[in-house]
């Protein structure tokens, strides 16, 4: 897949810590692709930002939902490399993709989504959601941005 | 049948000293047992009748409490089943895990695996229990789901181990292979 209009990596919401190993490991369930997501073009959708520039981290870090920090256990980040590498392996095949899609009223300009095929059976998903874990590079949290910063 | 011990004394990291009924008797334990075995007392202190000791307190039950060797790499997995609710789920989680602990035990005569990192188990959205086990360069799961006929498992290794990618459904009548064909596989590549 060839990309030039995206980032080296994407950016994942962690919600809490239910989704993290003790030593702070991305568990799987982080990329579970729900089937609340499915949409009429045949894709499930899963939010990510795309790292378009320095401000993306400080951007996602500082999103809230409800009045409250939406990814209260920091991001995952997961190079795109990755998610190419994943979706060219023979078990994936090209099931796997990603956009970039602005939410309404521009709100968040790095937004965009990690795409699944619809007919991708719940156990096969759940293994590409294990790819896409053990793909995450780093995890950052708003404590490590401030020690950072 | 469960036989039920009460916890006298740990005099030292070695030996835990049990009683049932009324015969004391000297547990030899590897060296790193007594991290599990608080864990695992503190857990089972909380639903046990804690007026039958006064010492530690606490009735015990044989299965959770004596610890075999590889012990560790389940008790924090099943701590964590045993404050969800769904307890068909709970139960087959739990089993599975027994099953990986027992062929662990069984495949590592002669091997040294301690070092093997812990199983975590996580509650997730759709209703499933996701047990997963990670190393740095590969990662093994066992989703247990509502419908028990669709729990699944997975191994995907990166780059370096040649991105693998396996998946399929746990039937029990193939699981203790398919846990001795994962636990090999681990022992190769950790």
């Amino acid at each position: 897949m060839i990309n030039i209009d995206y980032p080296d990596n994407c950016l994942k919401g962690i919600p809490n810590r239910d989704f993290l190993f003790g030593d702070g490991t991305i568990a799987t369930h982080l990329f579970y692709f729900e089937s609340e997501d499915a949409r009429e073009d045949g894709w499930k959708e899963q939010s990510i930002n795309w790292e378009d520039d320095e401000s993306a981290i400080d951007f996602t870090l500082n999103q809230k939902k409800d009045g409250d920090l939406q990814f209260k256990a920091g991001i995952a980040i997961l190079p795109r490399k990755a998610i190419d590498r994943i979706n060219r392996s023979p078990m994936v095949n090209g099931v796997l993709s990603y956009e970039r899609k602005r939410t309404e009223n521009n709100h968040n300009p790095y937004h965009g989504n990690i795409l699944l095929k619809n007919d991708v059976i719940k156990s096969k998903m759940k293994q590409i959601a294990a790819s896409l874990a053990l793909g995450v590079d780093r995890r950052q949290s708003k404590v490590d941005r401030e020690q950072i910063t | 049948m469960l036989d039920v011990y009460q916890v006298e004394s740990i005099k030292n990291p070695e030996v835990l000293n049990i009683s049932s009924g009324s015969s004391l008797q000297n547990l030899q334990c590897y060296s790193y047992w007594p991290v599990v075995f608080q864990e695992e007392i503190d857990r089972f202190i909380d639903i046990a009748d804690t007026s039958k000791s006064s010492t530690i307190g606490g009735v015990i039950y044989e299965r959770h409490f004596i610890p075999r060797r590889y012990s560790f790499l389940i008790s924090k997995a099943i701590i964590a089943l045993n404050s969800m609710s769904n307890k068909s789920i709970v139960s087959e989680a739990t089993n599975l895990l027994y099953i990986i602990r027992d062929s662990i035990i069984y495949f590592g005569v002669g091997y040294e695996l301690s070092y093997l990192p812990a199983l975590s188990a996580f509650k997730v959205d759709d209703g499933s229990v996701l047990i997963e086990w990670i190393f740095d360069d590969f990662r093994i799961g066992f989703s247990i789901e509502p419908n028990v006929d669709e729990s699944s498992w997975y191994l995907v290794s990166n780059e370096k181990l040649g991105d693998i990618g396996a998946s399929g459904y746990i039937s029990r009548n193939n699981i203790n292979n398919l846990v001795l064909w994962l636990i090999n596989f681990v022992i190769a590549n950790s």
